[in-house]
């Protein structure tokens, strides 16, 4: 009984006993399974077969190896993928043959069938996360040369440059990031310290006229200009005030007339003194021509104004003379007196009302005087026609009686 | 022509009055009429030799 219980034991361990098949493919209850597809292509099993002693030859006599997991065994590719990864898998270590034998001769080191478009780089040690690892190194680098580079440049305002010379193109581009992320950064720095620059020299420039520029800014192109700008924007400021005050100043006299330039001032102050001063003239003489110009529609002839400044009269007079319109107003009052019409004031000529009224008046009595002549000269010829015809009554008379 | 004529004898008959106080009326009268007549026919022979040329 002993003796056949063994050789039970013997022909069931050759037949289940513990062996892993080249393929992979979880085992049902009996301890096998159906062949998969991909385990036929390979050609590691043909059709239902034991694993753990059930024992299967293959044609192609390799070893057969204890397997875990079966492609298709997995609900997504993701499920494959973090699999390997989790055992640590790669083309020369694939015990469970998820990726051909495992001895890195026909493996690709990429495990199953992967979907197309499917990012490699998620598979340890496959060719791609390889080359994607290298290039996030080479990108890093790059990133931190190019950095310090971009800082300097955008300080010292130099033209922008993130191109690097050497490297992978990984490299260059993570240069080019580094660089222009570090120029934006010292072109900022460089904006605020040149504000800061320009309003220190604003403030050296309210006080003094003389520029002194300190060593912070002194060897920086852009700092030295800002400051010298700041510096130069205070000063124009204080001089154009100041200016404004002796032009106030002279404008104030020149109302007054008296010309009375300050002395011990810059020969610019003495400018803008005069330059008031002749404003306040100019605008005195359109004043006064103004007057005399209006007064000519008022008054026939030209009268002295009560005036003390002989200046000022002359200005007046200046405008009096000036007013030509008054011709216009004194020939159209004339005309209309001459014509014998009656008195009528166009309303162009309102504001000469006086002057239009004296001329026609001494065009009306013209009128009146050639009418009255003509009045006389008719009554003279009618007389003198009378007294011929009577003349020649006499002679026929007496001639007659003679 | 007649107003004027009329006119013209009429004064010419006060001048005539006048400047004949002293003589006799009716010579002065027949005087008168006869250059008048006179006048007359003088004038009316004119007008006839201007027709007479017009035509």
């Amino acid at each position: 009984m002993e003796k056949k219980v063994f050789l039970f034991t013997l022909l069931f361990v050759l037949l289940f006993g513990t062996f892993a098949s080249a393929h992979s493919g979880r085992t049902d209850s009996s301890g096998g399974h159906n062949c998969s597809e991909k385990s036929k292509a390979k050609g590691l099993c043909t059709g239902y077969h034991n694993h753990n002693g059930g024992g299967e030859s293959t044609s192609s006599g390799a070893t057969i190896v204890n397997s875990e997991k079966d492609c298709t065994d997995f609900a997504s590719y993701d499920e494959v993928v973090e699999y390997w990864n989790k055992k640590g898998y790669s083309a020369t270590n694939d015990p469970e043959n998820l990726d051909g034998w495992g001895n890195g001769v026909v493996d690709d080191g990429i495990p199953c069938e992967v979907p197309s478009g499917y990012d490699k780089t998620k598979i340890n040690n496959s060719a791609e996360q390889i080359q994607h690892n290298q290039e996030e190194q080479d990108l890093a680098s790059g990133e931190k040369a190019g950095y310090p580079n971009g800082v300097n440049d955008g300080y010292q305002e130099v033209t922008s440059n993130n191109v690097a010379s050497t490297g992978s193109e990984a490299y260059k581009a993570g240069y080019a990031t580094g660089y222009t992320k570090g120029y934006d950064e010292g072109k900022t720095k460089i904006t605020g310290e040149k504000t800061k620059a320009a309003s220190d020299g604003y403030t050296l420039g309210q006080k003094q006229d003389t520029i002194q520029i300190p060593a912070l800014y002194i060897n920086h192109a852009g700092l030295k200009q800002s400051f010298e700008g700041g510096f130069n924007k205070a000063v124009t400021e204080r001089v154009e005030a100041k200016k404004k005050e002796y032009k106030d100043l002279g404008y104030t006299d020149g109302k007054k007339d008296v010309n009375n330039v300050p002395k011990d001032i810059e020969e610019v102050y003495v400018n803008a003194y005069l330059e008031g001063y002749n404003t306040a003239q100019d605008a005195l003489k359109d004043e006064y021509l103004k007057q005399g110009y209006e007064a000519a529609f008022t008054i026939l002839k030209y009268t002295k104004p009560n005036l003390d400044n002989e200046k000022f009269i002359g200005w007046y007079k200046e405008g009096f003379e000036s007013n030509t319109e008054v011709k216009q107003i004194s020939a159209a009052g004339l005309a209309l007196g001459q014509a014998g019409d009656s008195y009528n004031l166009p309303s162009k000529y309102k504001n000469g009302e006086v002057i239009f009224k004296h001329n026609y008046e001494l065009g009306l009595k013209e009128y009146e005087e050639q009418q009255s002549t003509n009045q006389k000269a008719a009554v003279g010829g009618v007389g003198g026609l009378a007294l011929v015809w009577l003349g020649r009554r006499l002679y026929i008379a007496k001639k007659m009686i003679g | 022509m007649g107003i004027y004529r009329t006119i013209s004898y009429k004064v010419e008959d006060l001048f005539i009055k006048m400047l004949s106080k002293k003589q006799d009326a009716e010579m002065i009268k027949e005087k008168v009429a006869t250059y008048r007549t006179r006048n007359e026919e003088v004038r009316n022979q004119r007008k006839l030799n201007k027709k007479s040329k017009a035509v």
